[in-house]
């Protein structure tokens, strides 16, 4: 292979990549989904041992849903690891939900209390904003990305 | 120096394999709007892929319908990244030799 060809291949794999980036678009429905699972694990503790159990069941049920749905949607299935810089948003999504699990766990909580109401709506919102800025960093990476 | 790799030669195989390196699967019909390739060139390829151990295929079904699944294995992962490297090595190394060859006039 000369030179000239090598660039033509590499010239493919961005136009191939730039196509991939156009339909990888998730609706802000998928991050609420996203969103709901981390608060769901993420609040549990809060609760008696029955509804812990029952919404750390109900969370580790949806995640195959998510991937369900997702293949049926969009035709493919991308997970949260996917290396370079969306390791970030992953990583912070995971500090969010920890966060918010350890703030169940130290604070005296009882529902209805209103800061428990508070983290719970704070993890929710943040869990699905990162979900957002994962996708922005996906799709930047698609665009950007060089060889390593 | 990394080598380039005999499978990935053909374009329309190196543009199927980098798409799969970047989902955890995909469905035959997208992968095919995606690359932008017929039926049975993509098929073709996607047996080669296969064949070489770089990628796997599952059937599943859908709306009443079985639909193919592509994935990339963790060899196939690996053989697109040396040989990207490769081909950017190989690019690097012509735009340096152009750059010599002006500062030698």
């Amino acid at each position: 292979m000369n030179p000239e060809e090598a660039r033509a291949a590499l010239d493919d794999v961005r136009a191939v990549k730039s196509r991939l980036t156009e339909r990888t678009r998730w609706p802000l429905w998928r991050h609420l989904l996203y969103g709901l699972v981390m608060t769901m694990v993420s609040a549990a503790p809060a609760f008696d041992l029955w509804l812990q159990a029952a919404l750390l069941i109900a969370a580790v049920a949806l995640v195959p849903v998510i991937v369900w749905i997702d293949r049926r949607h969009f035709g493919m299935f991308v997970s949260g690891y996917q290396g370079s810089r969306t390791k970030w948003a992953l990583l912070a999504s995971i500090g969010v939900a920890l966060a918010g699990m350890f703030a169940m766990l130290v604070l005296p909580l009882e529902p209805p209390e209103p800061t428990l109401l508070a983290i719970v709506l704070g993890v929710f919102g943040g869990s699905t904003a990162l979900s957002m800025w994962w996708e922005r960093l996906y799709r930047a990476d698609l665009a950007n990305e060089e060889p390593r | 120096m990394s080598e380039l790799d005999e499978v990935l030669h053909r374009p329309a195989r190196l543009q199927i394999v980098a798409v799969l390196a970047k989902v955890d699967d995909i469905e035959f019909a997208t992968l095919r709007d995606i690359v932008a390739v017929s039926d049975s060139v993509l098929s073709k390829h996607l047996s080669s892929l296969v064949d070489a151990g770089y990628a796997k295929l599952s059937k599943a079904k859908q709306d009443g319908r079985q639909r193919t699944w592509a994935a990339l294995t963790r060899k196939g992962k690996r053989a697109f990244a040396s040989h990207m490297r490769a081909l950017a090595e190989l690019v690097e190394q012509a735009e340096a030799a152009i750059a010599d060859e002006l500062a030698t006039e």
